[in-house]
């Protein structure tokens, strides 16, 4: 029997914003132990939650980016546990009344495109954090994350593999960054990942049973983990036995997944809307005005990149990972309106440059326009494409323009006619030889004639010149 | 129900009888039929209430000279076991 | 102190002596001596400047349920009997600006649930008007205050009742303000949605100045609404309608509360008002109301009551434990009671059949008010409490019973509305008794203007407990 795998993931954003969904307390990482707390954060008596606007624009421009319906009507509600690193005993989250429902987000993987659904986005806060020391048999926590803001992004369970999941957690994180709304890093928590995952037998419609797996930490933790309970869940549902419906957490030192000790009881969270927060009812203007304040996204970028410059799909796909690579890229190709060599200069020599040292394109010497300037001389044959990489390693070095390091060093290439027509002539006169021999046949020998004008030229010939040149020349002695 | 109830809210329960008797008479909400209406849980109809994203200053110094336990700046409890 | 007879000083030491001679009605908690000598002299030194702030120097009493940083705040519970807070209540604040003096914090039942100030860790509080009976809750410590005029003013908070209640069976004025008209930040969160602060004064006019010095927007609450100040009270009533309920004057009333307030009703239709009978017909779904929706945010609100960040903390080998035996130990009976129901009709199961009904009911409720205040009338008139004060411990120990005693205080609350308890008589034995004027969203100033007015008439306001001088 063959099984289909099920996938739903559940992401939490945490939000760029300066201050705490809630109130004003800092919002940044770092800081020593609970420095960035105030009575509303540590859940004192008599305080008050008031929303910052800022993580309501956020969860609006993801949602728009994500297809999403956004709901004029909507609210918060209290989730309650008891948990120290939850101050309040309840979690201010949305319930009923969420911020964005009924999404979609396009996936394109191994050249296709595959749509998985958003069920729904809210806004919630964080919890503080707990450090567990076994030793001491005791728990610090500290309050400085608990109450910064968060979208919790559920996905329909449409994935049907580790591979998509790992797909669809980049995507999330890409858009995320292109709107400039989080930094999306799974290591710096920033976002965070729980899987849920079962089999049902293929062509079925009937979900099977599922477990969650949390503390995943990375995307490519995900995508083992989920490797594993795919393994595990088969094996199980092959013998003919039951999948129990647990939580589970992923084992990094030995790629497995186990149960988490149950929950001191079963969730009942107690959901009611919250009245210290009134409701949110948002006018079209407000909604409107956001949806024009929105980037282009990454497979609108793609989509240019592909059919709008021709450039090939992997090129596309480097640039458009980053919102600022393809910034950049639009910005070169303002300059030299050549979307081949800015792609070409860009991935393989400027990026192949920032990587070897670590760097980000924010971290480059040379600027769009430095590099669209140097794009351009080639293209007016001004330097040949060879010359042109000696320019961008000095424009590197000292970050001056082109133009500058061209007419510096004397790096124009010779392109006037009669003085490659003496030096040609000189060069043919010389090798009667060699001519012999490529007359004879040897093709190659034509590569010799190039080189020799290329050296007494110091490379600063124009190749294509060249070229006609000497094929001229050559013929006439023939 | 009521050992449920315990644990959620972490506190024994010792009056059965006074806690049944309540709810029993509570339930009389259910005598009057309420199809149709609308929830009333902001009295006023308040709405959209929000604030710019500024960061203010506080006393976290002062907020933590309260907590019973601490360990340098962290507050600290018994050990937390969960998987 | 404006005609320099007496100074803030010698007021607030008086005070100060008077709440030590009346220790055994166990209205205070705290007393801050020393601050507010302190503030009495710096009071004295301002008016000498020409300060002429109408509240300056001036000793007020706060409930224990309103946050004063470096002053104890406790909610007369042993859970927070230790709780010293690191910043003031907005409302606090707006004392401190208008250079009043807080003198203490007032007893009161644990976190606001109560109706006779029996159940406070710190023992009950006793009515000045004959000791043996109740002063009536949970704003005790503050209505006896002004009562026994330990100090001129006092500042309670109203979820039930909390302040109406108790200011009818101690012989004050007591409002409770709109709903969002004065801030709840810094106040300890007992029902969000029906909790307002509120005022005890010897007077309708005293008690709107306070009130009016104490309300407005606050970037804090979210629940806080724009108000429009007050001003000038207007005297005179000629023509305003008074709505009359029938549903407020059952068999459930006793017989002399009946008779006084009816007398009260008669006085201000001679003064030119017009008695108008109306209807308000789910006002015996009220009760049950409340006794879903306060126990459910309450036991919300109480979550975060656990030992770690501060109060008391019991001993405790795991996390849960510490969690239950703080609690266990921290917390009275009542508040345990309304804890687990709360918690109850929250459960996954009966949220849709208690809580969401209630919130239902609620709006029925409201739009009986509101269609009274469209159609019909002005202002309603009615009695607070449904009997004069009680012994201590008749009803302590039937918490349904209990209950019963704020049957008509709890729909204004449920409304929103503004409530203003007024005394307008005594029973054979020398008890008070009130009538409340329940007013329109946000218009206090009808209040005012019929309290006042009803107030130039009478002078049961000015009746004092046995044993009591009004030295301001």
């Amino acid at each position: 029997m063959d099984f289909e795998v099920v996938i739903g993931l559940e992401v939490h954003l945490q939000l760029a914003t300066k201050s705490k969904i809630f109130c004003s307390s800092s919002a940044s990482f770092g800081g020593e132990p609970n420095e960035y707390i105030d009575p509303v954060t540590f859940g004192l008596p008599g305080a008050l939650p008031v929303l910052n606007y800022k993580v309501l624009e956020y969860g609006i421009k993801m949602g728009l980016a994500l297809n999403c319906e956004i709901n004029r009507f909507n609210r918060f509600a209290r989730k309650h546990y008891f948990y120290p690193d939850l101050p309040k005993g309840y979690q201010i989250s949305q319930f009923e009344e969420p911020l964005c429902e009924r999404g979609r987000l396009d996936l394109f993987i191994n050249g296709g495109w595959r749509s998985i659904g958003i069920k729904r986005i809210h806004m919630e806060e964080d919890a503080g954090k707990n450090i567990h020391d076994s030793r001491t048999g005791s728990s610090l926590i500290d309050l400085n994350r608990a109450g910064v803001g968060l979208l919790e992004i559920v996905s329909e369970p449409d994935i049907r593999s580790p591979e998509e999941a790992g797909f669809y957690l980049k995507a999330v994180r890409q858009i995320a960054r292109y709107l400039e709304i989080s930094d999306g890093n799974m290591e710096e928590g920033s976002l965070r990942c729980d899987a849920n995952i079962s089999l049902r037998p293929a062509g079925t419609l009937q979900f099977g049973t599922r477990t969650e797996i949390k503390n995943l930490n990375s995307f490519k933790n995900v995508e083992k983990a989920l490797e594993y309970e795919i393994a595990r869940q088969h094996k199980i549902l092959k013998e003919g036995g039951k999948v129990v419906q647990e939580t589970m957490t992923f084992d990094t030192s030995n790629l497995t997944t186990r149960p988490l000790r149950s929950k001191e009881e079963s969730s009942d969270y107690r959901y009611f809307p919250d009245p210290d927060l009134p409701p949110l009812v948002l006018e079209e203007s407000l909604i409107e005005s956001i949806r024009q304040e929105l980037p282009s996204l990454p497979n609108e970028r793609l989509k240019t990149l592909t059919e709008g410059f021709g450039l090939s799909e992997y090129d596309a796909l480097v640039l458009t990972a980053e919102k600022a690579s393809v910034d950049f890229f639009q910005a070169v190709f303002d300059v030299c309106n050549n979307a081949k060599l800015a792609s070409n200069w860009i991935t393989s020599e400027l990026f192949g440059r920032l990587n070897k040292e670590g760097k980000e394109l924010k971290d480059s010497p040379i600027t769009a326009l430095a590099l669209g300037q140097l794009i351009s001389l080639i293209t007016d044959e001004v330097i040949s494409g060879k010359m042109a990489k000696s320019v961008f390693d000095e424009m590197y070095e000292t970050g001056e323009s082109p133009d500058k390091i061209v007419e510096k060093k004397g790096l124009r290439q010779l392109d006037n006619e009669d003085d490659l027509l003496k030096l040609i002539t000189k060069i043919l006169d010389a090798n009667v030889d060699q001519l012999a021999t490529y007359f004879g046949g040897k093709d190659r020998v034509f590569g010799f004639f190039v080189g020799e004008v290329m050296k007494e030229t110091k490379g600063s010939a124009n190749p294509k010149k060249v070229n006609e040149l000497l094929k001229r020349e050559i013929e006439k002695r023939r | 129900m009521i050992k449920n109830l315990s644990k959620l809210s972490r506190l024994k329960i010792t009056d059965d009888k006074d806690i049944e008797s309540i709810i029993a008479y509570v339930g009389k909400l259910n005598s009057v039929n309420t199809d149709g209406v609308e929830p009333l849980s902001h009295v006023h109809g308040s709405k959209n209430i929000w604030r710019e994203d500024i960061v203010s200053p506080s006393s976290s110094a002062e907020i933590l000279e309260g907590a019973p336990d601490k360990s340098g700046t962290f507050v600290r409890t018994p050990l937390v076991i969960d998987g | 102190m404006v005609k320099k007879d007496i100074s803030s000083r010698e007021l607030t030491e008086k005070a100060l002596k008077d709440i030590e001679k009346n220790s055994n009605l166990n209205a205070f908690i705290t007393l801050c001596a020393d601050d507010a000598l302190k503030a009495a002299n710096e009071a004295d030194n301002l008016r000498a400047k020409g300060d002429t702030r109408p509240l300056l120097g001036v000793p007020i009493a706060v409930k224990d349920m309103i946050l004063t940083k470096g002053v104890k705040t406790t909610a007369a519970s042993k859970i927070l009997s230790n709780y010293i807070p690191p910043y003031d209540a907005t409302v606090v604040r707006k004392l401190k600006t208008a250079g009043a003096i807080i003198i203490g914090k007032t007893n009161m039942d644990e976190f606001a649930m109560g109706s006779s100030n029996e159940h406070s860790f710190f023992g009950p509080v006793k009515n000045p008007w004959d000791t043996k009976l109740v002063s009536g809750g949970s704003s005790g410590g503050s209505a006896v205050s002004v009562a026994a005029r330990l100090t001129p003013f006092a500042l309670g908070t109203d979820t039930g009742g909390s302040i109406r209640q108790p200011a009818s069976l101690c012989g004050v004025v007591g409002i409770k303000p709109t709903y969002g008209r004065v801030s709840r930040y810094g106040v300890v969160a007992y029902a969000s949605s029906l909790d307002q602060v509120g005022v005890f004064a010897r007077s309708v006019e005293e008690c709107a100045l306070l009130t009016e010095t104490i309300s407005g927007k606050d970037e804090f609450d979210s629940t806080s609404v724009d108000i429009t100040p007050v001003g000038e009270i207007k005297f005179g009533i000629k023509g305003l309608r008074i709505g009359i309920p029938k549903e407020y004057f059952t068999e459930a009333l006793d017989p002399i509360v009946n008779s006084l307030v009816s007398e009260a009703l008669n006085n201000l239709r001679s003064l030119g008002a017009t008695l108008v009978p109306i209807s308000l017909p789910h006002t015996d779904l009220a009760l049950a109301a409340y006794y879903v929706i306060a126990p459910a945010e309450a036991s919300s609100n109480l979550a975060r009551y656990d030992g770690i960040r501060y109060g008391i903390r019991e001993e405790a080998e795991d996390l849960f434990s510490l969690y239950a035996n703080t609690r266990e130990a921290g917390f009275g009976s009542e508040v345990k009671r309304r804890i687990i129901i709360g918690t109850y009709v929250l459960s996954s199961g009966y949220y849709d059949a208690y809580y969401k009904k209630a919130q239902q009911v609620r709006r029925l409720i409201q739009n009986d008010f509101l269609d009274v205040f469209k159609n019909s009338c002005d202002v309603i008139a009615a009695p607070v409490s449904p009997f004069p004060a009680w012994k201590l411990g008749e009803k302590v120990s039937d918490p349904l019973k209990m209950y019963l005693s704020d049957i008509l205080t709890i729909p204004v609350n449920l409304a929103g509305l503004p409530g203003m308890s007024i005394p307008c008589g005594f029973t054979s034995d020398r008890l008070p008794v009130g009538f409340q004027l329940i007013g329109k969203p946000f218009d206090e100033k009808t209040l005012y203007q019929v309290g006042a007015t009803y107030q130039k008439e009478t002078n049961f306001h000015k009746e004092l407990p046995p044993g009591v001088e009004d030295g301001f």
